[in-house]
C-alpha cells in the first residue's frame, strides 16, 4: 500500500513570507512520524495544509491518497486530528462531546470511547470549558481515536501537559493506535524519542532530514577525540562534522554520518597524533540543538 | 437529512436559554401590536411606544442569536474542531437553515397571525401577503446578518462591523446630502429599495454559499464590502434622470407634445431663506404652458447651468423640483412656480448684476387628481383594503383618524394639504387631503415585522378627509433656455 501521507513540493507563503519552501516528505504505513523543528520552522503550517485548513501555494500533500485541497466530509471518518490551539465546544459535557460525534461515524466504537473516557480518567459529566489544558486534549484524543481512524494527526500534542498528562497521553495514543498512522508534531523531544519511529526535521520552511530513528540514532555520534599535546586544527572540516569545539587537548564535535570504521579511519588519517577516540551515542534532544545550531551558524 | 437533523438538536440544546427569550419577546411583539393597533390610542401612548420597542429588541435579538448559531461552527478562522470532523457543509447549512425557519420565521407568522386577527382581518385571506412578510423578513433581515456572521468569528467582531458599516453608511449620507444631491424619497424610491435588498440578499447567498462550500473569508469579505458598497449606491438612489427617464418611456401621451416650459427673464434673490448661510438661494420663475385640459403638471426633477459672458460655467446637476414653494398658480393651461436654486456665494460674486445664458432640463408628472373617497360621511372601509374610525379629540374643534390597513401603509402619511369638493347646491367644501398609494408605489406588501399598519391624523371637526388619488398620466422631459438676468449679490 502506499504512503498514508505524501508531500511534494510543498510551498506555503503567508503575504511574502516563505512559511514552507518546497518540503518533501512521505510518512510509511503504521509509522509513528515525528516531524521536529524550532518554532517557526512551519511544522503547524504543514499540517493545517495536510488537513485542509490552509491551501499550499504549490506543491501537494496527500493523505490516503486525496488531494488534501479537496479533503472534506466524510473523509475526515478516516482521519483523526488533536491540535494545541484547537477551539473546543465549550459549553459541552465530555459525555455530550463523545455522544454528538457518535453519529459522523460509521466505525465509531462505543465500547473503545468508554474505555478511552475510563483510561484518561475523563468526567463525563463536566463541561470542556471546565477541564484542565491535560484533560482537554486526552478529551479530544479520545474523541480521534474512538472511531479508529486510519491516520491521526497531533500538531504539538503536549504543549502544556504536565509528565503525567503527558504519560497517559501517550500510553492511550499507543495503545489505541494499531494500525494507525500516527503524524505528530511537537518540541517535546524526549517524549518522541520514546515512541516515534520516524522523524524528520524542519527548519525554516525545508526539511533538513527525514528517516527512521534508528537510523538516525545510528548516524549522530558525539564524538571526542584526546590528544597528547594541542590538536592542530584542519582547514577542510568534514560537512558532516557539525558544531567542532576544541580546549587543551581534546577536539568534540559531532558526527552526522557515523559509521564506525569510516569514521575512526577518517579521524586517524587527519589526526596522526590522536590518543583516544570516544563516539557516544546521542539523544534526539542532542541531535536537535546540534542540527538547529548548525544551521544558525551556516545561516549566519 | 439524519445529520442536519443532529446538528438542528445540538444547536437547540445550546441555544435553548435564548430560544426561550426570543420566543418571550416574539410573544411580547405580538402582543403589544395587538394592544397598539386600535382606535382612541395616543400616537406616543405606552402601548404605541412598547410596540416599538419590542419591534426594535425582536430584529436586535434575531441578529445576536443569528450570529451565535453561526459562530457556533464559526467559518471564519482555522481553529475550529468541527472543520476537521465530518460535517457535509450542505447538512450543517441546512440546519442552521432550518433552525431560522422554525425558531425566528414559524414563531414570526404566528404573531402575525395573531396581529391580523386582534385587528380584525382574516389571517387566511392575507397567507399571500404573510408568506411574502416572511421572504422580506429573511431577505433584509436574516440573510444579511447570516452573512456578516459566516466572515466573522465571534460576536464582537459581528458587532464591530456592523457598527463600521453604520458609521460607513452614515458618513457617505451626510457627505452625499451635504454635496446638493438628494435621496429619492419619492413614491417610487422602492424600486431602489427593493434593488438594493435584491443585491444585498444576492450578495448575502453568495457569501454564505461560498462560506461553507469553501470558506474563503478573505475573498468573502471583499465579496460583502462590494455588496454592501453596490446596494448602498442602489439604496441612495439609481440616478434620479435614470429613473425619471424610465419613468417617462412608460407613460408617453400624444396630448402632451405641446407642453412647454419656459423661464423668465429675470431671477430674484430669496433673503428670507438663511437656512444656508454660505450660499446664495435664487428664485427661478418658471411657467409650464400648454397643459392638456384641466391637468395640472408636476415638477418632479430639474437640472439647470449658467454660463455668463465671461465663460465662467456652473451645472446645478440633476436635483428634486420644489413642487410647492413658495407660490404655484394655475391659470387655465398654464401653471407657475418659483424654482429654488441654492448657488455658492463665492460663485455668485461673479454672475451677480449679469445676464447669464441659461440651460435648463425638467421632468414633469401630468395628472389630474381624483378624489376617490371621502370621510366621515362615507363608510369606514378605505380603497385597497382597511378601515378608517373617527372620533372626537380631547378638544371639540377637532377630530382624530385613525386608520388601520393589512399589509400597506392606509395611505400616504407624508401628504397633507387639502382639497376642495364640489357639493353642488351646498356649494363647496374643503376636505383635508390624504394621499392613496399611487402608481409608483409597491405593489408588494410594506416592509416590516407587523402586518397592520395604522395611522393617526388629526383635523378641524369642520372639515372632512378626502381621500385622494394621483395617478400620473404622462412624464415628460422638457429642455429649455434663456437669457436671465442675476440680481446683484447682496
Amino acid at each position: 500500500m502506499s504512503d498514508p501521507i505524501r508531500i511534494t513540493e510543498l510551498t506555503k507563503k503567508f503575504r511574502r513570507t516563505s512559511v514552507l519552501k518546497g518540503i518533501t516528505l512521505a510518512v510509511p504505513k503504521d509509522a509513528v512520524f515525528a516531524l521536529i523543528g524550532p518554532n517557526g520552522a512551519g511544522k503547524t503550517t504543514t499540517i493545517k495544509i495536510l488537513m485542509n485548513i490552509f491551501r499550499p501555494n504549490a506543491g501537494r500533500a496527500e493523505i490516503l491518497g486525496i488531494d488534501s485541497r479537496g479533503l472534506a466530509g466524510s473523509d475526515f471518518t478516516r482521519i483523526g486530528y488533536v491540535s494545541e490551539n484547537q477551539d473546543m465546544p465549550d459549553w459541552m459535557t465530555v459525555d455530550y462531546f463523545l455522544r454528538y460525534l457518535r453519529p459522523f461515524y460509521p466505525g465509531w466504537d462505543d465500547e473503545l470511547a468508554a474505555q478511552l473516557v475510563r483510561q484518561f480518567k475523563l468526567p463525563g459529566d463536566r463541561k470542556l470549558k471546565h477541564l484542565s489544558r491535560g484533560m482537554r486534549m486526552k478529551a479530544a484524543l479520545a474523541a480521534s481515536l474512538a472511531y479508529r481512524p486510519e491516520v491521526v494527526v497531533l500538531d504539538e500534542p503536549f504543549t502544556g501537559l504536565d509528565p503525567l498528562a503527558r504519560d497517559e497521553f501517550i500510553s492511550g495514543l499507543l495503545e489505541r493506535s494499531q494500525n494507525t498512522t500516527v503524524f505528530i508534531s511537537s518540541h517535546d523531544l524526549a517524549d518522541i524519542e520514546t515512541f516515534a519511529s520516524h522523524v524528520a526535521y524542519l527548519e525554516n520552511g525545508r526539511i533538513q532530514f527525514s528517516e527512521e530513528l534508528s537510523s538516525l540514532s545510528d548516524r549522530f555520534r558525539e564524538i571526542e577525540i584526546t590528544f597528547d599535546a594541542s590538536p592542530p586544527l584542519s582547514a577542510d572540516w568534514p560537512a558532516s562534522w557539525l558544531q567542532p569545539e576544541s580546549s587543551a587537548a581534546v577536539i568534540r564535535f559531532t558526527e552526522s554520518r557515523y559509521d564506525s570504521e569510516r569514521t575512526i579511519a577518517e579521524i586517524r588519517r587527519r589526526f596522526p597524533g590522536v590518543r583516544d577516540i570516544s563516539a557516544t551515542p546521542m539523544s534526539l534532544r542532542s541531535i536537535f540543538v546540534v542540527v538547529a545550531k548548525s544551521a544558525e551558524t551556516v545561516a549566519a | 437529512m439524519t445529520q442536519t437533523l443532529h446538528i438542528f438538536r445540538k444547536d437547540v440544546r445550546r441555544f435553548r436559554y435564548e430560544l426561550c427569550a426570543v420566543g418571550a419577546l416574539t410573544g411580547a411583539f405580538a402582543w403589544s401590536h395587538a394592544a397598539a393597533d386600535m382606535p382612541g390610542l395616543p400616537e406616543f401612548s405606552r402601548a404605541v411606544m412598547l410596540a416599538y420597542w419590542t419591534t426594535a429588541c425582536l430584529a436586535i435579538a434575531w441578529w445576536f442569536l443569528v450570529s451565535q448559531l453561526i459562530h457556533e461552527e464559526s467559518l471564519a478562522g482555522n481553529r475550529q474542531f468541527w472543520i476537521t470532523r465530518p460535517y457535509s457543509w450542505r447538512h450543517l447549512l441546512a440546519a442552521k437553515f432550518l433552525f431560522v425557519v422554525v425558531f425566528m420565521n414559524l414563531p414570526l407568522l404566528a404573531a402575525q397571525i395573531a396581529i391580523l386577527a386582534a385587528a380584525g382581518y382574516q389571517p387566511l385571506a392575507g397567507l399571500p401577503g404573510l408568506l411574502w412578510m416572511q421572504l422580506a423578513v429573511t431577505m433584509v433581515l436574516i440573510a444579511p446578518a447570516i452573512a456578516l456572521a459566516t466572515v466573522t468569528r465571534n460576536l464582537a467582531q459581528f458587532v464591530m462591523s456592523i457598527l463600521c458599516a453604520v458609521l460607513a453608511a452614515y458618513v457617505a449620507a451626510a457627505a452625499l446630502l451635504g454635496g446638493g444631491s438628494g435621496i429619492d424619497i419619492s413614491s417610487a424610491a422602492w424600486l431602489n429599495r427593493g434593488a438594493a435588498v435584491l443585491i444585498a440578499c444576492a450578495g448575502a447567498v453568495l457569501i454564505v454559499r461560498w462560506q461553507y462550500s469553501r470558506r474563503l473569508t478573505d475573498a468573502s469579505s471583499i465579496a460583502g464590502l462590494c455588496t454592501l458598497l453596490l446596494a448602498g449606491a442602489f439604496y441612495i438612489g439609481i440616478p434620479m434622470q435614470a429613473q425619471y427617464a424610465w419613468r417617462s418611456s412608460i407613460l408617453r401621451s400624444q396630448e402632451t407634445s405641446a407642453v412647454s416650459v419656459s423661464m423668465a427673464p429675470s431671477a430674484e434673490i430669496d433673503h428670507s431663506n438663511q437656512q444656508k448661510p454660505l450660499d446664495i438661494v435664487l428664485l427661478l420663475p418658471i411657467t409650464i404652458a400648454r397643459l392638456p385640459g384641466s391637468e395640472a403638471a408636476r415638477p418632479e426633477i430639474i437640472s439647470v447651468s449658467f454660463e455668463n459672458p465671461a465663460g465662467l460655467h456652473w451645472s446645478s446637476g440633476w436635483r428634486p423640483a420644489s413642487r410647492w414653494y413658495p407660490i404655484s398658480t394655475v391659470d387655465g393651461p398654464k401653471m407657475r412656480y418659483q424654482q429654488i436654486l441654492a448657488l455658492p456665494r463665492d460663485l455668485y460674486r461673479r454672475i451677480g448684476d449679469q445676464t447669464v445664458t441659461l440651460h435648463g432640463s425638467m421632468y414633469l408628472s401630468l395628472e389630474r387628481p381624483a378624489v376617490v373617497s371621502l370621510l366621515p360621511a362615507s363608510a369606514t372601509g378605505i380603497p385597497g383594503g382597511g378601515f378608517c374610525e373617527v372620533t372626537a379629540a380631547d378638544n371639540e374643534k377637532m377630530n382624530e383618524i385613525f386608520c388601520s390597513a393589512p399589509f400597506r401603509r392606509p395611505y400616504n402619511s407624508s401628504s397633507g394639504g387639502g382639497v376642495d369638493v364640489d357639493r353642488g347646491a351646498a356649494g363647496i367644501e374643503r376636505h383635508n387631503r390624504l394621499q392613496l398609494l399611487s402608481l409608483w408605489e409597491s405593489p408588494w406588501p410594506d416592509f416590516a415585522l407587523s402586518p397592520v399598519f395604522t395611522e393617526r391624523f388629526r383635523y378641524e371637526s369642520e372639515s372632512g378627509i378626502a381621500f385622494v388619488r394621483e395617478d400620473p398620466r404622462a412624464c415628460i422631459r422638457r429642455d429649455f433656455a434663456a437669457h436671465v438676468h442675476m440680481p446683484a449679490a447682496p
